[in-house]
């Protein structure tokens, strides 16, 4: 939504029109430095009266981006500078025997930064939930390939 | 002989590229007569993609479930879309363009009924996932290799 043709009253700004309003940001998509689609933005959220960052949201799942994590922007979309961590989520983990061991159904996060120190993976309703740690992690880019064999899985 | 598989340990499995993603499922292992050795694999990539052939150089092992490959076949990025720095759609991959099986330049397809293709060499290439991105600046660039 373009700012246009209104008075300002403000010791700075002359002419609103050069400035962005949240409504525009609302409904572009947001995607992750490989590509990937994380979302749409939802919501702006503002701290101390500044952008502070997005509401991303895809089906069911919502996440916060930060804006220091926001690369470039154009008129349809906004491209992160990280691959969040919150996508791991969902991919399949084979172990490198090629032994399909499950999905990852959690991740444990140091804190609320990009980084993880496991993933939680399950085979199926029945089975038992295994912690794989980071280091034992060889990619997860597109899915999660392990460094070890799991046995008994 | 715990090292000896059978065909059967082969076929229908899905293949997976250096990045854990699923290329395909094997269809087809093509044996040396002469040599009576294996060269290598078809995969089949589904119902929109053609086969893709996969010499046993660049199979990494045989696993359980999968068969890894120790690299991303470029054929892969055929049909991916290519964006832009700030995330602007420019077009699709029509074709690629390799040297001894290393990508040097991507053939982007504007639209479907469009000949208007552009050629994108791989040094104005950001990254390739899961959609093509382009470097800041490619249009630039691009102008001066016409």
């Amino acid at each position: 939504m373009k700012i246009k043709r209104i008075n300002s009253i403000s010791s700075d700004v002359i002419s609103p029109g050069g400035l962005k309003s949240t409504n525009s940001m609302i409904g572009k998509n947001v995607m992750s430095k490989s590509g990937e689609k994380v979302g749409s933005i939802k919501d702006v959220l503002l701290k101390d009266g500044r952008l502070k960052g997005f509401i991303v949201g895809k089906w069911m799942r919502k996440v916060f981006i930060d804006k220091e994590f926001v690369g470039t922007e154009s008129e349809k979309s906004i491209m992160l500078n990280i691959d969040p961590v919150t996508m791991i989520s969902g991919k399949l983990v084979f172990d490198s025997d090629g032994q399909k061991i499950g999905r990852v159904i959690d991740i444990v996060r140091k804190d609320t930064t990009n980084n993880f120190k496991s993933i939680i993976v399950k085979k199926n309703f029945f089975s038992r939930e295994l912690n794989i740690h980071k280091n034992d992690i060889e990619t997860h880019k597109k899915n999660v390939i392990l460094r070890k064999t799991i046995e008994g899985n | 002989m715990a090292d000896i598989i059978t065909s059967d340990d082969i076929l229908g499995k899905e293949a997976l590229d250096s990045e854990g993603d699923i290329i395909g499922v094997v269809m087809k292992l093509h044996i040396d007569k002469r040599e009576k050795k294996i060269l290598g694999i078809t995969i089949d990539q589904g119902f929109m993609k053609p086969d893709l052939y996969v010499g046993i150089d660049f199979i990494k092992n045989f696993g359980i479930d999968t068969i890894f490959l120790n690299k991303i076949p470029p054929d892969k990025f055929k049909g991916c879309e290519v964006i832009t720095y700030h995330g602007d759609h420019i077009g699709k991959v029509s074709d690629i363009k390799t040297k001894n099986y290393d990508l040097k330049s991507l053939i982007i397809s504007r639209s479907t009924f469009s000949k208007d293709n552009i050629e994108v060499k791989i040094k104005y290439i950001q990254e390739l996932g899961t959609k093509v991105i382009l470097k800041k600046g490619w249009k630039a660039n691009e102008k001066k290799n016409k």
